[in-house]
């Protein structure tokens, strides 16, 4: 059953997927030809001065991709549920309701750090060629929000899609976007050090806010 | 299902309840917010006095502390030469001396002291790696020496072309560092990585022991010294200033928060300590105007900002001011509004922390009213059950 419903998840989400991974990997190509562009024309000496002694971002391109990714997975997964509420038909499976709701989240949280992973994966490797461990740590810390956001956008959005009520979903939004404009506070580099676990816990916490509009789609709420 | 519902229901509120108590006070305070005003003060050089300066006030552009007034702009100019030279020289007004000292322009610049002490650079992120240039460059300008350096259990040099460590490079200074009695690791490397500077004293270092070396590059060799700083004082914090008479190295904080200058006696390290109330490391700005004959310092605190008259040789205090810190719109507002807030940005630190601030309980009392209010004038939605829910 369990595959049966991994199967529905894929074909509502397969094109948005290959969608995903082509502009992840355009972004990353793009960050790469950057940087080179930059130690070719302006100087190794002139990026990694800039980089200690202004600050310089080695990787602004990629600061919203995460959060627009995740958003549209979401709407992809859980839009086609609430259309004429065919939620009440995945629910009626004969599986416990809250491990259905638990398998479509997963589904789409594994999507989503399978490319986050992936890409910290190719991206920090890369510049480990050019640059030194500092500049490379501190490119994890100052990406690490954003990625953080895309995983607490993705459980923000489905609670506000699951939500049946369309006055709940629009108050469900405001405290969604205010949630995530934690993640987005302007820091200097390492400035978010300190502040990363508490960004997790509130990922974490995420984690449970679908399943409110779920049972609230269950009782009929209207 | 109910139980989970409930828990829910309270999760989610008591998070956004979390993230309202941040959100909303910083809405309202970039409404309200309003810079600090308060007034520009600098000691003169001929009253011997702290005089505030606002020549936007056409009939008394510089007062004393005491009180007596200077009613024009000439008179106000003449009374801070050090301050107002150029108009002074404009006008063919500067003096050839001020109580027996002779003033030049190049004396001027020579001894002229800019400088600010902001709570952020103090255990704020650091970048890890830093760039020493040579301190006796063949040629003018601090040219880019080609690599950096990190400095953790030990210093290792990396070149910046090929990103990989000059091992011969790194054992040099690293043996400099062992020999002259550094232990390993740095608590931290301060100095001055702008090469828009006209000369280079390389870093100063506080080793694990407290001790505070200097390090720098010589004819590309390594000069490492102890000051021994570490030895009179609890060493808290060094900031580099690289004046033009070479007369210190920069600006030593113990942990008390007492500020001095460190500087080169007869080869010797000395320090001088500046005849001002400690600061607060962690909360409070520091300007200073230095001339030829006096420094003006200002500190701004919590509760006001203090200002100090001090004699530029002995750096004793012969005057001071204080000016008590006034409440803006937001103190206002906000005192009123929110019984307590959050905030994760704070101007003393470029670290992100959640920090609980408390106001007034007069804010207790407003919201204690309005929340009666909700309760009495909106009606509460009766419980429609749907029969035919799922």
């Amino acid at each position: 059953m369990y595959n049966a419903l991994f199967y529905k998840e894929w074909v509502k989400t397969w094109k948005l997927i290959a969608l995903a991974t082509i502009v992840f990997g355009g972004s990353i190509t793009y960050s790469f030809i950057s940087i080179t562009q930059d130690l070719r024309v302006a100087g190794a000496i002139d990026v990694w001065e800039a980089v200690i002694m202004k600050d310089l971002p080695l990787l602004p391109t990629l600061k919203w991709l995460p959060l627009l990714v995740s958003v549209l997975l979401a709407l992809a997964q859980y839009v086609p549920e609430m259309q004429d509420k065919r939620l009440k038909l995945t629910l009626h499976l004969p599986l416990p309701e809250s491990g259905i709701v638990l398998f479509m989240l997963s589904y789409g949280i594994t999507i989503l750090l399978s490319i986050y992973i992936i890409s910290y994966i190719i991206l920090l490797s890369g510049l480990s060629i050019w640059f030194p461990s500092e500049f490379v740590l501190s490119s994890f810390y100052t990406t690490a929000p954003w990625f953080l956001a895309g995983l607490s956008a993705y459980l923000l959005t489905t609670w506000v899609c699951l939500e049946p009520v369309w006055k709940h979903r629009i108050i469900n939004a405001v405290f969604a976007v205010s949630g995530l404009s934690l993640f987005f506070i302007d820091a200097r580099s390492g400035g978010y050090n300190l502040f990363i676990p508490y960004l997790l816990v509130f990922t974490v916490l995420g984690l449970l806010f679908p399943f409110y509009s779920v049972i609230r789609f269950k009782e009929g709420a209207q | 299902m109910k139980t989970l519902k409930s828990f829910v229901y309270w999760l989610i509120l008591l998070t956004f309840t979390i993230i309202g108590i941040w959100i909303i006070p910083v809405l309202v305070r970039k409404v309200t917010v309003e810079p600090d005003n308060y007034p520009f003060i600098y000691y003169s050089s001929v009253v011997r006095e702290l005089c505030i300066i606002d020549y936007s006030k056409k009939q008394a552009p510089v007062k004393e502390i005491n009180g007596k007034t200077y009613t024009t702009e000439a008179q106000a100019d003449s009374v801070l030469p050090l301050l107002k030279y150029r108009q002074l020289l404009a006008d063919g007004r500067l003096p050839d001396s001020i109580h027996g000292h002779e003033i030049t322009v190049q004396k001027i610049h020579a001894k002229s002291v800019n400088y600010r002490f902001i709570p952020s650079q103090v255990g704020s992120p650091q970048p890890g790696l830093y760039i020493l240039y040579e301190a006796m460059p063949k040629r003018v300008g601090m040219e880019s020496p080609g690599d950096v350096f990190r400095l953790n259990k030990t210093i290792e040099f990396i070149d910046i072309k090929s990103n990989l460590v000059n091992e011969e490079k790194s054992s040099l200074f690293q043996k400099a560092l062992q020999k002259e009695g550094f232990h390993f690791p740095a608590q931290w490397v301060n100095g001055d990585m702008n090469p828009r500077k006209p000369y280079d004293e390389g870093y100063f270092i506080l080793d694990t022991a407290g001790q505070l070396f200097q390090m720098k590059m010589v004819n590309g060799q390594p000069f490492v010294r102890n000051t021994k700083a570490g030895s009179q004082i609890d060493v808290a914090w060094f900031d580099m200033l690289e004046v033009a008479d070479k007369r210190f190295y920069g600006f030593l904080y113990d942990k008390a928060g007492n500020a001095y200058i460190i500087g080169n006696e007869d080869g010797k390290y000395g320090l001088l300590r500046l005849g001002i109330e400690p600061l607060d490391l962690k909360k409070d700005q520091m300007t200073i105007m230095g001339n030829m004959l006096y420094w003006t310092v200002a500190v701004s605190r919590e509760k006001g900002k203090d200002y100090y008259g001090l004699e530029m040789e002995s750096l004793k205090r012969l005057s001071e001011y204080h000016v008590k810190k006034e409440a803006d719109k937001w103190d206002k507002a906000s005192s009123w509004l929110f019984p307590f807030y959050l905030t994760f940005e704070d101007r003393n630190s470029d670290y992100l922390i959640p920090r609980l601030h408390r106001t007034g309980y007069q804010a207790f009392i407003v919201n204690g009213i309005l929340a009666l209010l909700l309760v009495l004038l909106v009606k509460r939605p009766r419980n429609r059950k749907i029969k035919d829910g799922i």
